[in-house]
């Protein structure tokens, strides 16, 4: 067991200890403020605009000719090899931004909906789907796409929130 | 100079109030308006599996559709939930930053 310090050298360690411990602090909380998710990304949100218009074309398109060999996987697979790179390079980008989890967790449904959407196509064989199938799988894209841009919405509008007036400081007592 | 908790905690309560309540009134309607939504459409899906119209194989394709949907929808209510407590805890700290700064002397906050 170590010996007691004498009574100086105990306040003088408490004291280098609360000098530490207020650099610390004033070093994480000066001129910075708490941040809990990813700041706003342009480029992500107007990724996802882009898809979002490419995929209700496409669907638009089967829905115009539905069972139709003009539709068919084979005619129309080009949507599917671009919207999969379009949401990797999005994945890659957003991977690499710091606490972005939740964008993330939105892009990986978003490519499984899209592997979802494939499957059903190629389970039509040599036409498109019916329309019964395409205006079933529309709703959930739309849903996500939905979620996407509400959580964009947060981030971008996330700013400080002007102090309310009645929380003026009081004066300060000696 | 100095401060006591009865003076900072009600300024930092009531500017850490405001974001929450904000952020409830957005989302709770969302939230809603979603899951309502996605409940809705897999019902009409059972119903279109019993009509014929949409064979098993494609309905358990659609049904994982609705899920991958639910699955972004939360993530939204959490990423909205992480906005909101960021906030909060800026504006709690930016209501007193005055009060603490002139009595530590320097900015802390």
């Amino acid at each position: 067991m170590l010996p007691t310090a004498p009574a100086p050298l105990r306040a003088f360690r408490i004291g280098m200890l609360l000098a530490l411990m207020l650099f610390v602090l004033s070093a994480f909380l000066s001129g910075c403020h708490v941040q809990l998710i990813m700041a706003y990304d342009p480029v992500l949100d107007q990724g996802f605009t882009t898809l979002q218009q490419d995929t209700e074309q496409f669907l638009g398109q089967l829905e115009a000719d539905p069972g139709s060999p003009r539709t068919s996987f084979e005619n129309t697979k080009d949507f599917y090899i671009k919207s999969g790179a379009a949401l990797q390079t999005m994945r890659t980008r957003a991977k690499y931004e710091p606490m972005s989890t939740e964008i993330l967790t939105q892009i990986d449904a978003l490519s499984r909906s899209f592997d979802d959407l494939k499957k059903l196509h190629l389970l039509s064989g040599d036409v498109g789907p019916r329309i019964a199938v395409i205006q079933a799988a529309r709703g959930p894209l739309e849903s996500q796409f939905g979620s996407i841009f509400q959580l964009q919405l947060a981030l971008k509008n996330r700013m400080k929130k002007p102090v309310p007036a009645n929380a003026t400081a009081p004066a300060l007592t000696n | 100079m100095s401060f006591g908790l009865d003076t900072v905690l009600p300024l930092m309560l009531n500017a850490a109030k405001e974001p929450l309540s904000e952020s409830w009134q957005t989302t709770a309607p969302f939230a809603e308006k979603q899951f309502t939504e996605i409940a809705e459409r897999i019902q009409l899906l059972g119903e279109d599996v019993a009509l014929g119209s949409i064979t098993s194989d494609e309905a358990l394709l659609i049904l994982d559709m609705e899920k991958q949907a639910s699955i972004s929808a939360l993530a939204a209510l959490e990423g909205i939930g992480k906005v909101t407590a960021e906030t909060a805890i800026n504006n709690a700290l930016d209501a007193v930053a005055n009060i603490v700064n002139k009595s530590v002397g320097f900015v802390l906050l």
